[in-house]
């Protein structure tokens, strides 16, 4: 199906990269590198000429911390995506927020994606996609409300919840009239997830994949990737890239990252291998 | 009696099956599709000979790119003949380098501008296989069928990657 992100349409065999721009100065990975709004311009120029076809500019960190409210969160994100609109009129602009509110003002200032990742925690925010005819991430956070850490949660079956749960987001903002070419699920790794629910949904991606609608995943340099090889933040892009392989291997369509041309390079691999992307220039053997 | 003769190489990435997102051979595959396309536009039937694995395969897949809708059989008027000179063209080529092969390839040449079927019959194929040439025997075998005389042109001749490649059309007058 081919995928509508805004004002910009992709084929069906095509993957995209989705680069993390924080306007935050607590993020867990840039620690606030580009808290400052002229650095996270320069991010945004860097990712954009690393061939990033979306940028996805979150004004909150996940991690609980001090108390944003919506009139902050708007001061850090939404001058800058009209700023990025202007600059960048092909780069897809996404916005991590759960609060319509700050969505609705995202889309006047010209995003074209609401990167839902709180699963749902206010559900006007469907309205407002519907409304501007922006793309939705529908995502699975097991419930948890957001900005807290999963703690004792535990599921019958984490693959078939975050199937449920996503694809009940996805149905109801189509019913709320969001284009279903429009729309994206992600399973959420570590989002009311332990590591071995992660490592599970990493495990049977292709089973999101069989749902039909695209699938993005969030792997970026998270906890259960340092969980899983004894790393910390900064020691874990081998265990990203080998997470990467495996889900795009199973057809994840997406890529939430940190590092773009490092993700671009495994995806393009895994879907060469898989046979969905023909190798870029074969002659060994050929002539 | 042949009529019409095109001599291209049954080199696998013609295939559609090894296709690249950037085609590395570009040039070739321009030149040969034009050629098998306009030496077979009003054939009824074409042959398709050569003693490559890749030789039919790549002469099919040739004219299905150029929407051929006749036959293929055998003894047709209008020949494909699958060859291409040595393999041993230098020290990244298929074969490595021999010396031998640039000699080879120019007496190959000379004969296939020269729109003489005799020099076609004086070529040497176990030379040819010595050196990793491809359908040497078969230009040839093919002498003998190609009376009269010939107009000629070569609008491909290159080595890109340590091969000698031809396109070269031959219609006899």
């Amino acid at each position: 199906m081919t995928l509508r992100l805004g004002r910009h349409e992709f084929a069906d065999d095509r993957t995209l990269m989705m680069a993390i721009v924080n306007r935050t100065p607590d993020s867990f990975f840039d620690r606030g590198a580009t808290w400052a709004e002229d650095a996270a311009f320069e991010r945004v120029r860097q990712v954009v000429d690393e061939g990033a076809e979306i940028v996805d500019i979150g004004g909150i960190k996940a991690a609980p911390g001090e108390e944003i409210d919506a009139e902050e969160e708007k001061r850090r994100v939404v001058d800058f995506v009209a700023r990025v609109r202007r600059e960048w009129p092909q780069i897809v602009i996404s916005v991590d927020t759960w609060r319509a509110e700050v969505a609705r003002a995202v889309c006047e200032a010209g995003a074209d994606l609401i990167n839902d990742a709180w699963g749902g925690a206010d559900p006007a925010l469907a309205e407002v996609a519907a409304e501007f005819d922006v793309a939705l991430v529908c995502t699975h956070t097991g419930g948890v409300a957001p900005r807290t850490r999963p703690h004792r949660i535990e599921y019958e079956d984490v693959v078939a919840a975050a199937i449920e749960s996503t694809v009940a987001q996805a149905e109801r903002a189509v019913s709320l009239g969001v284009d279903p070419e429009s729309i994206l699920i992600d399973p959420a790794h570590d989002f009311g997830k332990n590591t071995f629910h992660s490592l599970e949904v990493t495990r049977r991606l292709d089973e999101m994949v069989a749902t039909g609608w695209p699938v993005l995943v969030s792997l970026s340099n998270k906890d259960f990737v340092g969980e899983s090889l004894d790393r910390p933040v900064g020691e874990r892009l081998p265990g990203t890239l080998a997470a990467t392989a495996v889900a795009a291997t199973a057809g994840a369509r997406v890529f939430r990252v940190h590092q773009v041309p490092q993700t671009r390079d495994v995806v393009d691999m895994a879907w060469t291998i898989a046979g969905r992307r023909k190798p870029a220039r074969a002659i060994r053997g050929l002539a | 009696m042949i009529r019409r003769l095109v001599v291209v190489p049954p080199v696998p990435a013609l295939l559609p099956r090894y296709a690249s997102l950037t085609d590395p051979v570009a040039d070739l595959r321009r030149s040969a599709t034009f050629v098998v396309g306009a030496m077979t536009r009003e054939a009824e039937e074409v042959s398709i000979v050569g003693d490559d694995p890749f030789a039919e395969p790549v002469g099919r897949a040739l004219l299905d790119a150029t929407g051929f809708a006749g036959r293929i059989g055998d003894d047709a008027e209008v020949v494909l003949a699958m060859a291409n000179g040595s393999a041993k063209r230098g020290e990244k080529a298929p074969g490595h380098l021999d010396e031998r092969a640039f000699e080879f390839d120019d007496v190959v040449d000379a004969a296939l501008r020269s729109g003489d079927p005799r020099r076609l019959a004086a070529l040497d194929p176990e030379s040819g296989a010595e050196l990793w040439a491809s359908g040497i025997g078969v230009l040839r075998d093919l002498a003998p069928r190609l009376e009269g005389t010939w107009r000629v042109s070569v609008p491909y001749a290159d080595a890109p990657y340590g091969v000698l490649w031809w396109v070269a059309a031959w219609v006899a007058d």
